[in-house]
């Protein structure tokens, strides 16, 4: 380790002019001033940065809290029953002409029983709304009858 | 999340008033300082309203990431350093002012001593 007396030998005379502060005879700015004007610059290098990370966060949150409709319809409404399900012969069928290869045919029955659900809980929750904005639209305009109600109350007394 | 720590809606109306009352006193001297602070305040602005960060309702920043813990506290970190940054840089402006003088009664001198 250094001691104090090594690290004040290293001093030299170069690095004293330049930490030392200048006097008004040099015809400068004195150090304090000189210092913050570049502080304060530097700060505000800063400031913007912090800024701008704030901008690039923010590009996270659509990513962090995007939810697949798809995925939260199919965990919460069950399978259909197996008569009321599409079967592959409905495709062919529908479509005749077509060569279906199995595994395409098998695909299109997975994404139509998925869009079935969504459909499903589309068709249930609809009411609540998807929009939060809208929730807190509908919930102010129940706010608002209520407060009519309450002075409608309050008039009759 | 932690039940002591402001909000994220408190922390950026805090810093939005922070910003602008620094511009404010900066204003009096159209510097370069004065017009990055300006600058600084705009994208601050811009920033919050788009993102509903001054809001404390379902359609803030706060509820939009209630479920994201590392992002709440991502944007808990940056505010934060923002706000010392601009506490730092609100005393700086105070020897700036003062470096602004000098030069004034120094200029002022300068053009005396020639006459």
């Amino acid at each position: 380790m250094l001691s104090v007396e090594d690290t004040l030998s290293d001093i030299t005379n170069a690095d004293i002019l330049v930490y030392a502060s200048p006097t008004r005879e040099d015809g400068m700015m004195p150090a304090p001033t000189q210092d913050a004007h570049v502080e304060a610059f530097t700060l505000l290098k800063a400031i913007h940065e912090d800024i701008s990370s704030l901008f690039k966060l923010s590009a996270l949150v659509e990513t962090a809290t995007f939810q697949d409709d798809y995925a939260i319809a199919s965990a919460l409404i069950e399978d259909q029953a197996p008569e009321e399900r599409l079967h592959d012969w409905i495709i062919i069928e529908v479509f005749p002409r077509t060569e279906w290869p199995s595994w395409l045919l098998q695909r299109l029955l997975r994404a139509f029983q998925a869009r079935r659900k969504y459909l499903k809980y589309r068709g249930v929750h609809h009411k609540t709304g998807k929009d939060p904005s809208q929730q807190t639209l509908a919930r102010r305009s129940e706010d608002e009858t209520k407060n009519e109600v309450c002075i409608k109350r309050f008039h009759r007394f | 999340m932690n039940l002591q720590a402001p909000s994220l809606a408190s922390l950026s109306s805090e810093l939005l008033v922070q910003v602008q009352e620094l511009c404010l006193c900066t204003d009096r001297d159209a510097t370069e300082l004065s017009t990055s602070l300006n600058d600084a305040s705009t994208r601050f602005r811009m920033w919050g309203f788009n993102i509903h960060a001054f809001q404390d309702d379902q359609t803030s920043l706060e509820y939009q990431i209630r479920e994201a813990l590392s992002l709440q506290k991502g944007f808990r970190q940056r505010l934060q350093d923002l706000k010392e940054d601009l506490a730092d840089c609100e005393f700086c402006t105070g020897f700036h002012f003062l470096f602004l003088l000098y030069n004034y009664v120094i200029s002022g001198r300068h053009i005396i001593g020639h006459h």
